[in-house]
């Protein structure tokens, strides 16, 4: 089976995939949600005339008076989720791997041919993911002593909590830096089936030519996704849930799938532009 | 003539109940204890001398052998005071503070008899030696009613890193219960004295305060009353403070304040902020133009010419919330307004409506903390819907959350686990105090605005306001008002809540709908007997529909009862709440499909909102449902790079 050249690596290309990841993790989510819904429903909240509508009204009587009665058993659900969440989590990282197994050919790849492609990268990708989380905590942890340690100002208030906020923002670009970064030399390993080595190296290589593009490549795709969430946010504000009509809940239903899939090209998108860094760095002539 | 003066107090200050009505509103106290006293802050040391006189009136119809002074900083002596001693946190702020504090009474001298009475004083809780808050000081000749009694004072104080208030923060001071101080006279002529407990707050006599502060120069000071400056030493700056007709000073002395002035109505106000908090200061002046209004109409005129807000620095939080007379302190970091969150609003009004419920009504907190922090709740709730309706403790991203919501939640938390209407000190911790007696009174009386009407409530206030304006009311006194204006059985409502841990849950259960059909069977009718048919099976043309409200507790509210048949028909009926239930009835064209018992929620003190209704088929939660798969897909989308 033949690579795709670099140029013509496209998450477009891929309209079912992407497709298909979002019904996977619609389910995923049906999965954690449907246990939590269910425990409302039991609340009684169902048999007042205005439904779970009560829930979103203004004021917020009705949410804490359900958070307060039935916070404990819902925070015991949750918890009890964990498991389920742990599976979804996978199930996502699955999707991820086969979404970046599969940019790289046009055909479609059969089960088969994507598990051949992906498994003998398993042991690697689980070493360099946990390296990559251990590598994130730390920097939380020096970020979270040296917010610590930052000067209070009593006579510049504005000033403290500006380089406190400054302080995790850049934390956030480093810590999603690593994280893009980490998308590379997955890109690398998938895409040549290489050691762990060769594919940091490799990884390494495009990051020192393309610094910014390397690790803040996503940044754009995020913004996207970002900005569709926020315009989501404000539909869903016009939509209005707490008045009656079915149709609301089915308009604003629409709406945040709609904003779940973009998520899910977002990603795709940067995992193509990934591909093609790697690619690109892996030809004599790349520049 | 001074004898009918005492006389004439006496009995205005002792007004039983019934005479509510009757009573005359007062444009000013009796001042029965004032200070005139010097003092003078060593910023470096954290430590004020103070020296002066205080006067103390005999009103009552009794000669007077001892007397209690109330030396509340000892609280943060040593670990064995009252205050600090439980191993579960000291004080509603549950600090403890990390320097000592204390106050040492040099002199106290009886002008009038010429002696020294301060050899002679005991710790006035003989079983417990170990606290010093609170002292006996006998007499040396007998203070007879209508005599005063001037006490020449020294004294000095150490104060603590910020706890409870008080206290220093850098050099940042916040200078409360700093002084000997009488405890209240009452007009059966004992002393209303007590510990200094970590869950109460403070109580004593009108009088007039006449203060002169010696502070750094350069430091903005801030206090009780109206200052002006006088001359001082070098590197120093005195200012003379005078407050008439208040019953506690606090002050504060800091160089680092910001300070915004404006005249509103007759009031100077004073806005103290740490540099960088501008945007609080627009707040709390916007909400102190509004209150002053607000609460002027309900609860009669702001009477003093000043008012001074403290903000103090984030370092010295521990100081803001508090009231004291004609000084207020809030807090909150200087982005708090753009949360979307009312708490710079809320503290503001809270403890700008302080200046009623304790300034001016000066009711016990010590012993009934619910008549000033409970109806103060409910006015700060009730000032906060007017002014942003019901987004009134959080509006933002969509969603708006009322105070009266929140505080019902906290109230309901403790139901009614403990009387409202006791003692700060007798409450099992400051959370159940804070739910019951804030929290819980607040909830009862908006109950009360919802179910008998605000403009009912505003009325019942307003007397209760008339009659408490400088006369230390007592709790048969608010009761006397609702039963005035709202009627005997709210008055008996209320009681109940307050006193007998009254509640109340109303519930619908056992909902039933059924076609009505034709009589079918064998009937004798005399000598005849006819058989009628069952009619054959066909869409039923009627209905009837039943279901039963319960009344849960012992509160007896009326209630609105909402029926809402299959065809989109909707009906109310009304349970008056006499007896444990109403059997909810009709007959119609439609099957009867739900019943909710206060769908508008009038009944905010209704223990459990969730088992308000039934319904014939449960219609689930499919908003919940929706919101839920979209933080679960957002959830797994982020999750995992």
């Amino acid at each position: 089976m033949t690579l795709l050249e670099p140029e013509e690596i496209r998450a477009r290309r891929q309209p079912f995939a992407i497709l298909a990841i979002g019904g996977v993790r619609g389910l995923a989510g049906l999965c954690l949600a449907w246990p939590l819904a269910s425990l409302l429903v039991s609340s009684g909240v169902g048999l007042r005339s205005e439904g779970d509508r009560a829930l979103f009204e203004d004021g917020g009587y009705l949410l804490l008076e359900i958070a307060r009665l039935r916070g404990a058993d819902l925070l015991a659900t949750t918890r009890g989720l964990s498991p389920v969440l742990c599976l979804g989590f996978t199930l996502n990282a699955l999707c991820n791997a086969a979404l970046l197994v599969q940019l790289n050919f046009r055909k479609r790849l059969r089960v088969a041919e994507w598990l051949s492609r992906t498994l003998p990268r398993v042991p690697s990708l689980l070493v360099f993911g946990a390296a990559t989380t251990l590598a994130q905590l730390a920097l939380v942890l020096v970020a979270t002593l040296t917010a610590a340690a930052l000067p209070e100002s009593p006579s510049r208030p504005q000033l403290a909590t500006l380089l406190g906020g400054s302080l995790w923002l850049v934390t956030a670009l480093l810590l999603a830096a690593l994280g893009g970064f980490c998308d590379l030399v997955k890109a690398a390993l998938v895409r040549y089936q290489s050691s762990l080595g060769k594919a940091l190296a490799r990884a390494w290589s495009s990051a020192i030519r393309r610094p910014v593009r390397a690790c803040l490549g996503w940044l754009p795709y995020a913004l996207a996704f970002l900005g569709a969430a926020l315009l989501a946010a404000q539909l869903t504000l016009v939509l209005d849930v707490s008045r009656a009509g079915a149709w609301r809940v089915a308009g604003v239903l629409v709406v945040h799938q709609v904003v779940m899939l973009l998520g899910v090209a977002a990603r795709a998108a940067w995992y193509a532009r990934a591909l093609r860094l790697v690619a690109l760095e892996a030809r004599p002539e790349a520049e | 003539m001074l004898r009918l003066i005492h006389v004439l107090a006496a009995l205005a200050l002792t007004a039983s109940a019934p005479a509510l009505a009757r009573e005359p509103a007062l444009d000013r106290p009796l001042r029965v204890a004032s200070y005139t006293l010097k003092a003078t802050l060593d910023a470096a040391q954290h430590r004020v001398t103070g020296q002066g006189t205080i006067q103390l009136f005999n009103y009552t119809q009794l000669p007077l052998n001892e007397l209690y002074l109330h030396l509340y900083m000892n609280a943060f002596k040593n670990d064995r005071s009252l205050f600090l001693r439980s191993p579960f946190g000291a004080g509603r702020s549950g600090g403890r503070g990390s320097e000592w504090g204390y106050i040492d009474v040099k002199r106290l001298f009886a002008r009038e008899s010429s002696s020294e009475l301060w050899a002679l004083r005991r710790m006035a809780a003989v079983d417990d030696a170990d606290d010093e808050t609170d002292v006996r000081v006998p007499l040396a000749a007998p203070l007879a009613p209508g005599r005063t009694l001037t006490l020449e004072v020294d004294f000095e104080v150490k104060l603590p890193e910020i706890v409870e208030r008080t206290g220093y923060a850098g050099d940042f001071h916040f200078v409360a219960q700093w002084f000997p101080k009488l405890a209240r006279l009452m007009p059966d002529g004992t002393f209303d004295h007590f510990s200094f407990h970590p869950h109460a707050e403070f109580a004593a006599n009108f009088g007039t305060y006449d203060v002169t502060l010696d502070v750094p120069a350069g430091h903005v000071v801030g206090a009780t009353g109206q200052c002006a400056a006088e001359p001082a030493r070098t590197g120093r700056q005195m200012l003379r403070c005078r407050a008439d007709d208040v019953h506690d000073f606090a002050w504060t002395s800091w160089g680092g304040f910001e300070q915004q002035r404006e005249r509103v109505g007759s009031v100077e106000v004073k806005i103290l902020t740490p540099p960088g908090n501008s945007m609080n200061a627009q707040v709390e002046l916007d909400l102190v133009r509004f209150g002053l209004s607000h609460f002027g109409r309900r609860f009669g005129a702001y009477p003093y010419p000043s008012l001074t807000v403290v903000h103090p620095p984030e370092a010295a939080s521990n100081a803001g919330g508090m009231e004291y007379p004609t000084l207020i302190t809030t807090g909150g970091p200087w982005y708090t307004s753009l949360t979307g969150a009312r708490a710079i609003e809320a503290v503001t009004l809270h403890e700008l409506g302080h200046q009623w419920f304790y300034g001016l009504f000066a009711s016990s907190e010590p012993r009934f903390p619910f008549l000033d922090e409970g109806l103060n709740s409910y006015a700060e709730h009730s000032a906060l819907t007017s002014r942003y309706g019901v987004g009134s403790a959080f509006s933002g991203f969509g969603f708006k959350l009322a105070n009266e919501a929140m505080s019902r939640a906290i109230a309901a938390a403790r139901g009614a686990d403990e009387p409202i209407a006791q003692s700060a000190a007798d409450f099992f911790s400051f959370r159940s105090l804070g739910a019951l007696a804030y929290s819980r009174t607040a909830t009862l009386f908006s109950t009360l605005e919802r179910v008998y009407g605000k403009h009912e409530l505003e009325l019942a206030l307003s007397d209760y306001a008339d009659f408490a304006r400088f006369r230390h009311p007592e709790p048969q006194h608010l009761l006397e008002a609702v039963r005035g204006r709202l009627g005997e059985r709210a008055a008996r409502n209320l009681e109940r809540a307050l006193f007998e841990r009254g509640n109340v849950d109303y519930v619908v259960r056992d909902l039933q709908s059924a076609p009505v059909d034709p009589h079918a069977g064998i009937f004798d009718d005399g000598n005849a007997r006819r058989t009628l048919p069952r009619s054959a099976p066909r869409p039923p043309s009627r209905w009837v529909g039943r279901a039963i409200v319960l009344r849960h507790g012992s509160l007896e509210f009326p209630v609105q009862v909402a029926l809402e048949f299959e065809d989109g028909r909707r009906e109310h009926q009304t349970f008056s709440g006499e007896g444990t239930r109403f059997t909810v009835s009709c007959e119609g064209p439609a099957r009867l499909v739900g019943v909710t018992v206060d769908p508008e929620l009038r009944v905010l003190i209704d223990d459990d909102l969730t088992n308000n209704a039934a319904r014939a088929q449960d219609q689930g939660a499919p908003r919940s449902l929706e919101r839920l798969l979209y933080v679960a897909e957002l959830l797994l989308g982020g999750g995992l790079p």
